[in-house]
């Protein structure tokens, strides 16, 4: 069954046509990988599906159920939590505090404060919990939005480059505690991701935009030899010398 | 509760019983005098801390909040000098209209930020000042003059309002700081998109700030109409009690329970000083106090400690 379904989108900011008709089914439970150049349009996709950004055109139907006319926070309530490309957290509030809001404001659960800090030991920061969430580490930033997300409840976890900035060990971790989500929890994972070789780890469904545009659907394995990813990658040159 | 917290709740059992302690020692001291500075500090320390639910908990700086102080004093006063209605229940009516008039806007109001929401805000008293000046049941320009209270308590019922007002806006603040509610709150102070993003209605909760803050700023309009009988559009859009409410706010820590409170009195307190014993210079010393504050404290007295 498919939980999340983008029927022709388009949005436009003033004279910059982003997102040109783009239809995407996501099936419950899938990890799907969303990749492209800078500019393609793939923030502006997870921001559609969230909320913060409303499309021109098109439906977004999450559960079988058209989410198009709600606020984010409505959204965040029916299980659609998401982390941000740029961390966006509660700088001068506790790591505990950061975990308790959406909780006590989207969380079908009673707002537990052991459920808190069971997730806040999940993503690892249980010896940061009672400091200031400003005051963390990048890569603990990056471990502390995923906990909140986590705090929702979510059905759907939109991750915009959850791996961006972080060294190798920390990158390892969190493809583990994802996968471990996924399988364990059944969240469906939407990942806009420039590193790929995370993302491979995690994906068996690649999606490709490229100026606003759908060019593939299909296996991570596959993208690199089509030929339109090719050359919206590397450019119409690239594509002739390998065919 | 913290340290700080339980000395402020003590001083305002203290501050209860000042009339009466007055009054004991007599002659030795003007007590009408003493009472009127500790009163107008009060009504200061009311409209700091309505101002901080929405500044110090939710980020928006409502720097025309005082167009509140006019809208709750003008209802008191035409209440109750056009229609007759007593003087408990035109207060009242001033904090509920207030209220109202700040959900109505604050929808479309709070999509502005910092400075240019506080620009809006100002843009709002201003406004209103030349609006109620130009209204007949107002008194336009000359303003109401309100009858004189003679009933229960004379002249000692508006410090005790003043009192009431002001110790149920640090309740306010107290429960802000501590609840669910707050909760919310700061989310937006901290980041609005994430808030919203996590569950967070946030015009919902930003609306409900803002009202807050116009009931409570409502209230002590009314009070002050009633205290000093005689009202226009000058003096109850007073753009010079925005800044003071802003002064008071920023020298005690904003974002803080009591911050608001240690502002209020010290700036009144020091004004007054200054202005008895430096008629011509005042203005001069209070602005370089307040330059100091702000380079030394720039957190406010209370914030500066942690």
């Amino acid at each position: 069954m498919s939980i999340l379904e983008l029927v022709e989108i388009h949005k436009s900011f003033g004279g910059n046509h982003v997102l040109k008709g783009v239809s995407l089914s996501v099936e419950e439970g899938e990890v799907l990988g969303v990749v492209g150049p800078n500019g393609s349009g793939k923030t502006t996709l997870i921001n559609i599906v969230g909320g913060l950004v409303r499309q021109d055109r098109g439906d977004v139907v999450f559960d079988n159920r058209k989410i198009s006319g709600l606020r984010p926070s409505e959204r965040a309530k029916l299980g659609i939590g998401r982390t941000f490309q740029i961390t966006r957290l509660f700088s001068n509030l506790s790591v505990l505090e950061n975990v308790l809001i959406p909780l006590h404001y989207a969380s079908p659960l009673p707002p537990k404060r052991e459920y808190a800090e069971e997730l806040i030991d999940l993503v690892g920061l249980s010896h940061k919990i009672k400091d200031r969430a400003g005051a963390l580490s990048l890569a603990q930033r990056k471990r502390l939005e995923l906990a909140r997300a986590l705090a929702l409840k979510p059905r759907l976890l939109l991750l915009d480059e959850v791996f961006a900035g972080l060294n190798p060990v920390s990158v390892r971790e969190i493809v583990e505690l994802l996968r471990k989500l996924n399988s364990e929890k059944g969240i469906t994972l939407i990942l806009v991701e420039h590193v790929l070789k995370a993302l491979f780890q995690l994906t068996d469904r690649v999606v490709v935009l490229s100026e606003g545009r759908l060019i593939f659907d299909g296996l991570p394995e596959k993208m690199a030899e089509d030929p339109e990813v090719i050359k919206a990658y590397l450019g119409e040159r690239y594509v002739e010398k390998g065919s | 509760m913290g340290k700080h917290e339980r000395l402020t709740l003590i001083f305002f059992a203290l501050l209860l019983f000042l009339p009466v302690g007055l009054s004991a020692v007599g002659e030795l001291l003007p007590a009408g005098y003493l009472l009127r500075v500790v009163s107008s500090a009060l009504m200061l320390t009311s409209l700091a801390l309505a101002q901080n639910v929405l500044l110090g908990y939710t980020g928006y700086p409502a720097f025309g909040g005082i167009a509140f102080f006019g809208i709750g004093s003008y209802t008191a006063g035409v209440l109750s000098k056009n229609l007759g209605f007593p003087l408990l229940l035109s207060i009242l009516a001033g904090g509920v209209l207030s209220l109202i008039v700040a959900i109505a806007i604050a929808p479309v109001l709070m999509r502005l930020r910092s400075h240019y929401f506080a620009i809006a805000t100002l843009a709002l008293q201003l406004a209103l000042a030349e609006f109620v000046a130009n209204l007949e049941f107002t008194g336009g320009s000359y303003g109401i003059n309100l009858p004189i209270y003679r009933g229960f308590l004379e002249g000692y019922l508006f410090y005790l309002l003043f009192w009431a007002v002001a110790l149920s806006a640090f309740l306010l603040n107290l429960y802000v700081d501590r609840s669910v509610f707050g909760y919310a709150l700061k989310a937006i102070r901290e980041d609005e998109l994430a808030a919203e993003s996590v569950g967070v209605n946030t015009v919902l909760f930003k609306s409900l700030s803002f009202g807050l803050m116009a009931f409570v700023t409502g209230l002590t309009g009314g009070v002050y109409a009633f205290w000093i009988t005689y009202i226009d559009p000058s003096s109850t859009f007073d753009p010079l009690l925005s800044v003071k409410t802003f002064v008071a706010l920023l020298l005690g820590g904003v974002g803080t329970t009591v911050g608001p409170i240690v502002g209020a009195f010290s700036l009144e307190l020091i004004s007054e000083v200054v202005w008895s014993r430096f008629l011509e210079l005042h203005g001069i010393i209070l602005g370089a106090l307040i330059v100091l504050a702000v380079l030394f404290l720039p957190r406010g007295v209370v914030g500066a400690k942690g």
